[in-house]
């Protein structure tokens, strides 16, 4: 599970500052996992993913198809074009790019974030992903 | 002496080779994955999640 929370706050104490990028990788094919991340990018296609993305950190591990149905209503998605995309699989090969992506880069775990190309395995704490940014954003300004 | 002169460089050793690790900055494409803030921010994060 991502350190999500604590991502959210320094994004907006950092507003401006700041791009975040997803790569969902879910765990082993497990089939909940892969379900949650294909509800995402098919949220995404309504152009509410970020609103998909956190009811799944909030409302986590109601992963079956009737709680993302759920979901996909309580954000206003078209509830047939997001079920005719769970069921085709339409994201499956962005989620195969993206597991290739992690063994390349020796993605063993997650969260694994990548900060201006630097690799940090595991949740980070405010204090070290604000430590962190503040170093990167001196080291921008150099 | 000897022993503890040979543990003490293999611990110096170890601790250069995590800084190095730790300096390394990597290639992460960024393509059409979901993404929010300026393309231009000093700061880019990619994070590899999972939900479950």
């Amino acid at each position: 599970m991502a350190a999500s929370s604590t991502v959210k706050r320094i994004m907006d104490e950092y507003s401006g500052k700041i791009r975040l990028v997803i790569k969902e990788v879910p765990y082993g094919n497990r089939q909940y996992s892969v379900k949650a991340a294909l509800a995402s990018l098919a949220a995404g296609d309504q152009g509410k993913y970020w609103e998909m993305h956190h009811l799944l950190f909030d409302r986590w591990q109601q992963f079956d198809d009737q709680s993302l149905v759920k979901n996909a209503r309580d954000i206003g998605l078209d509830l047939e074009r997001f079920k005719e995309s769970m069921k085709s699989k339409k994201h499956a090969d962005a989620l195969q790019r993206n597991l290739a992506l992690a063994d390349e880069l020796n993605v063993f775990m997650t969260p694994t974030y990548f900060i201006n190309g630097k690799k940090y395995v595991d949740e980070l704490t405010y204090r070290e992903l604000k430590k962190i940014i503040d170093e990167e954003l001196l080291h921008a300004k150099q | 002496m000897k022993r503890g002169c040979a543990v003490f460089v293999i611990a110096l050793l170890l601790v250069s080779c995590a800084t190095f690790t730790s300096q390394k900055r990597y290639s992460v494409p960024i393509d059409d994955s979901p993404q929010t803030g300026p393309k231009n921010a000093p700061i880019t994060v990619v994070e590899f999640l999972d939900y479950t």
